[in-house]
């Protein structure tokens, strides 16, 4: 379908009625009116029942009707997404066909979308070759190390850590007193996906640089019970958890989320302790890998940072010299340069400087520096919302007796951070998305893998599909995050304090 | 029965729990400082660093022992000092005094340490020499993107570290300007009140935003190779022979302005009708000043029918001279030492001098403004019984010819065959002085960051219209504005003013992006240098560079912002 067939559509039955009825109401000696698209749409979709879900299932049938003429290769196929997005129009045809220049400007636009929706269903499902994915996935999500014949029994270190976090972002998930369906939905679907990742043996495996990535190892049958016991866990406490909050008071609800998000740092510590306990045993963090890999580094920036940053803005707001000064340094010297020259310093000048001290291989240092850098914005965005908290609330609270670290840490940081919740989280999706710089310096991360995917003998030069499928993981988990960011301004009820208003 | 009550409460007072956390904090402090003061201690011990002379040393067998007892002490110190603090019986300036001296006492390991290892490692680590002797050095390897100068294996390593600095600031300047251009526009699309629309802007931010730069320009990147045919097609894929591209790059047209005379003639003309028409239209201030000495306004004394004349001429001279110093852009000599820090050749420094002197003109201009004395008249004044506006028309014409004459417009001119034999298509090449090019990692990094950029500038832009009042949008649509000059009178010049410092973070980030460049094989000063720690080591002193140069580049961002930003605040509303 091309863009001269929306042309004629406009012209047809927008702009040529509309000149017809300009033309005979100029005249103004007759009734003829010329049926412009809104009345064309109302004569054919005006008998069919409008209901609240109408618009979204119309929406998933011209998505699977397009699909269809994507695979079908039949000419009329192309057509037929037509008789649903029609409805859709009908639906809200007030708004989109109120005037010849909306119109137009709602057809171009239809047509921008559904030539996007067709090249990305053509490059989804027709295109391109998941195999190299599917095949590679274990590989994509944790690096050759995990995936060894010699050295794959490491793996069960991921487990324990794996059945925790579950745990506590399902009770977390319990605690925000939303219906059930808004958490078992997702959930069913996550639980789908990742059956279908673990749930397949493969005996699949090449050689890249001497180096054998493989799957032949793999039983699924282990994992799958495993991943169903932890599965079924989550479950079990998101339910314990919703009809437990459903009881208590606000604050106590408060406090388990306190509780929960404490316990997620500290199982995240453990998480490290248990990967590479000191001495010999273990997997030492230069050979973690994988998109595994770029959740720790954007996850330790997270729990490392966050204790930088709150020191380093209140050393910033303190008005001693001693606490000032190097705050301010420390602040400043990271925010000059980009994150990649702090990679740089983290190569080169980390290991000279602390060398007695800490041996720290590439992977921690790089942990360290993107911790500090977190920290330095961190502290920076704090310090705004430090500067909102109304003074009153200092004084009210020397009044109270409270000492000056218990005023600080209990007074104002919860008020700074309630006000710029928005932007911490957004600073962690900046976060999470550069974690993708690692692989320059020598870091086995999702990227990494598939630069070295396309060199595998059976998947020679298939480049596209692993990156596609890499960024859309990050893009996954950023989307989820940004979603979250405005669930919890509606929550805390700050998108009503701005006045906001649509245009 | 009251004393009784009160001996408890003193009981109470100080149970072990209380104890506890201060006891293992310092517990801890005391085994963390004794790492760090071990290693204080092994360097101060003799035959170690050569730069410290000092009256006593340490033996080497007893370095444990003393640090043992150091740490001890300042230990014992710090719990001391603890106690008498949150006993709270000190006035508030003792108290801050005593923190700060606690403080101080309490990082002293730490800062002992580094500061004696960074002297360890001067002394025997080469790389961390702080030398920049090593950038006058031959360079030893060759860049491709390079303007307005070309690099040669011999050239000294700051000339090719100029080339990557001019390269950074190239791509960033686009990206802005795109960006800025792109972000607003998809910002109020977002806020249509067409639904289709408003949700296609919804999917461009999402798509663009989420997903990590690194991946976008590898996908731009890819997309640019494999939708532009190679450069074996170059001859098929032409403009009427005005345009070429391929994958290497895009090829435009020799563009000079060759005979400078007419050039100038020009922009004096311009200039000149501009200083005259401001002399003869401007509204004499009746109530002068007191002609007192300002620095501000040096120039007072002249009065004010001189003064601001003054001022225009200032300005056009300023104005005409850089122009003719950017003229000879490509002869600057761009020798560049820390000891001369700029080597005065002509052009360069004209240029300098003459930046100088124009914003000076524009800041006194503006101080004019301010001060009443440049308010102009909108009846036409008759000059020689003939109406401005013809005059104008004119100059306007006179200048466009002008300008017509001067330039000079060269084909690119492909040589595809040496004296009568064909080439193969490796040896291909467009004449040198036909054509100017633009090279496809250029674009790519160009695009990327305009992409990525653009759809953050555009959340920018949706927040700060959001924030709008409700009321100055109804009230527009009650004046009967349409939604073109709804958008472009009322919400947009509002909106403006929160804008401008979130869009000033979106530039900060856009520049220090552009050290991404490195991914895609652009030649940046970040790529470049590092390149040239991998020849030659030294990574401090290069480290000192990078970081001084991006924090350059954020100072002249931020200063251009908080100007506009003090300009579009300075209207109170």
């Amino acid at each position: 379908m091309s863009f001269n067939f929306f042309l004629l559509i406009f012209i047809l039955f927008v702009l040529l009625p509309d000149l017809l009825n300009r033309y005979y109401y100029s005249k103004s000696s007759s009734d003829f009116t010329c049926p412009n698209i809104r009345e064309i749409l109302n004569l054919l979709y005006g008998k069919l029942p409008r209901y609240t879900y109408s618009a979204e299932l119309a929406f998933i049938i011209s998505l699977s009707l397009t699909y269809f003429a994507v695979k079908s290769e039949l000419s009329f196929a192309s057509y037929l997404p037509l008789v649903t997005f029609g409805y859709i129009a009908h639906l809200n045809s007030k708004e989109l066909f109120d005037t010849p220049s909306n119109s137009f400007i709602t057809i171009l636009s239809f047509f921008i979308l559904y030539s996007f929706f067709v090249k990305a269903l053509e490059f989804v499902f027709i295109e391109s070759n998941w195999d190299v994915v599917f095949k590679n996935r274990r590989f994509i999500f944790l690096g050759p190390y995990f995936i060894n014949p010699y050295t794959g029994d490491e793996i069960w270190r991921f487990w324990p850590p794996f059945y925790v976090f579950l745990v506590i972002f399902c009770a977390g998930y319990g605690t925000l007193s939303e219906s059930k369906v808004k958490f078992l939905l997702p959930y069913s679907i996550f639980c789908l996906a990742l059956i279908f990742l673990i749930g397949y043996d493969s005996d699949y495996y090449s050689y890249k640089n001497g180096m054998k990535i493989s799957n032949r190892n793999y039983e699924a049958t282990e994992s799958l019970f495993l991943l169903a016991g932890a599965l079924i866990l989550g479950l079990i406490s998101y339910l314990l958890m919703h009809q437990r909050c459903k009881i208590l008071e606000e604050f106590q609800v408060n406090y388990i989320q306190q509780v929960l998000i404490l316990s997620s740092f500290l199982s995240f510590i453990g998480m490290l302790f248990l990967l590479d306990p000191p001495g010999d045993e273990g997997v030492k963090p230069s050979y973690w890998g994988g998109f595994v890999l770029n959740l720790i580094f954007a996850f330790g920036s997270l729990v490392i940072g966050f204790g930088i940053g709150i020191a380093l803005a209140f050393g910033r707001r303190s008005s001693l010299p001693v606490f000032y000064v190097p705050s301010v340094a420390i602040i400043e010297l990271f925010r000059s340069g980009p994150l990649v020259a702090w990679l740089f310093f983290a190569q080169f000048l980390v290991p000279d400087l602390f060398n007695p001290v800490w041996e720290a291989d590439i992977a921690s240092r790089i942990i360290f520096v993107f911790a500090l850098f977190f920290g330095c914005y961190l502290a920076e965005i704090l310090r705004g919302g430090l500067q909102t908290v109304p003074h009153g609330q200092f004084e009210a609270a020397t009044a109270l007796g409270l000492s000056p670290t218990q005023i600080k840490l209990r007074i104002q940081l919860p008020q700074a951070i309630r006000t710029t919740l928005p932007a911490i989280v957004g600073q962690m999706i900046a976060m999470l998305k550069d974690t993708s710089l690692v692989y320059f310096f020598g870091v086995y991360d999702a990227f990494k893998a598939t630069k070295d995917i396309p060199s595998q003998r059976d998947f020679l030069a298939e480049y596209e599909e692993p990156l596609v499928f890499v960024a859309f993981l990050f893009w996954a988990v950023a989307y989820y995050l940004s979603r979250l960011t405005t669930k919890i301004e509606k929550n805390l009820g700050l998108d009503n304090e701005g006045g906001a208003g649509r245009t | 029965m009251e004393k009784q009550n009160i001996d408890k409460f003193k009981i109470s007072k100080y149970s072990l729990s209380d104890f506890l956390p201060y006891g293992s904090f310092i517990l801890l402090y005391f085994f963390i400082s004794n790492i760090f003061l071990d290693l204080t201690f092994l360097n101060l011990t003799p035959n170690r660093l050569e730069a410290l002379d000092l009256p006593f040393y340490v033996e080497s067998s007893s370095v444990n022992l003393v640090s043992d007892i150091f740490s001890a002490i300042i230990s014992i110190f710090l719990a001391v000092g603890m106690y008498v603090l949150q006993k709270g019986t000190l006035s508030p300036n003792r108290t801050d005094i005593g923190i700060q001296v606690l403080a101080a006492i309490a990082f002293l390991p730490v800062v002992s340490y580094f500061f004696l290892h960074v002297m360890w490692l001067r002394q025997t680590d080469s790389s961390w020499e702080f030398d920049f002797s090593l950038m006058d050095e031959a360079a030893g390897w060759q860049i491709s993107n390079e303007w307005p100068f070309e690099t040669k294996l011999q050239d000294q390593r700051w000339k090719f570290y100029q080339v990557g600095v001019i390269n950074s600031v190239r791509v960033v300047i686009f990206s802005i300007f795109f960006s800025t251009i792109l972000g607003v526009i998809v910002g109020v699309l977002r806020l249509s009140k067409n639904k289709l629309l408003s949700n296609l802007a919804k999917i461009y931010v999402d798509l663009f935003r989420n997903v990590p730069l690194v991946a976008q320009l590898f996908f731009v990147s890819v997309w640019f190779l494999t939708t532009l045919e190679p450069f074996r097609e170059v001859q098929n894929n032409n403009f009427l022979g005005w345009f070429y591209w391929s994958n290497r790059g895009f090829v435009f047209p020799h563009l000079e302005f060759s005979n400078s005379l007419f050039f100038f003639l020009a922009i004096i003309l311009i200039l000149g009708s501009r200083i005259y028409f401001r002399f003869t239209e401007r509204i004499p201030v009746s109530n002068q000043n007191s002609p007192a000495f300002s620095l501000k306004r040096p120039l007072i004394g002249l009065g004010s029918q001189k003064e601001p004349i003054v001022v225009d001429m200032l300005y056009s001279f300023s104005l005409i001279s850089i122009i003719y110093s950017v003229f000879k852009v490509v002869s600057w000599d761009y020798k560049f030492t820390l000891s001369g820090l700029i080597s005065w050749s002509d052009s360069y420094s004209i240029f300098v001098f003459s930046s100088l002197l124009l914003a000076l003109s524009m800041r006194y201009n503006r101080k004019l403004d301010e001060d009443g004395l440049n308010k102009f008249t909108d009846s036409q004044i008759l000059i020689f019984q003939v109406n401005p506006l013809h005059i104008r028309l004119v100059i306007f014409i006179l200048s466009t010819i002008l300008i017509y004459l001067s330039l000079s417009i060269e084909k690119p001119n492909l040589i595809t065959e040496e004296n009568g034999e064909e080439l193969s298509w490796g040896r291909w090449e467009f004449q040198e002085g036909t054509f100017e090019d633009v090279s496809s990692v250029f674009l790519v990094l160009m695009i990327g960051l305009t992409l990525y950029t653009s759809a953050q500038i555009s959340e920018v832009v949706r927040g700060s219209i959001q924030a709008l009042p409700v009321g100055q949008i109804e009230a527009s649509i009650s004046l009967g504005l349409s939604s073109y000059q709804r958008l472009t009178l009322v919400i947009l010049p509002q909106a403006l003013r929160s804008m401008i410092p979130s869009l000033t973070n979106q530039y900060l980030n856009c520049w220090k992006n552009s050290s991404l460049a490195i991914l895609i094989g652009f030649s940046d000063f970040y790529a470049i240098l590092t390149n040239v720690v991998n020849n030659a080591g030294h990574a401090v002193a290069i480290f000192a560079i990078i970081l001084l140069t991006y924090q350059a580049g954020s100072l002249v961002i931020s200063t251009i912002m908080n100007d506009i930003n003090q300009n579009v605040t300075k209207v109170k509303i």
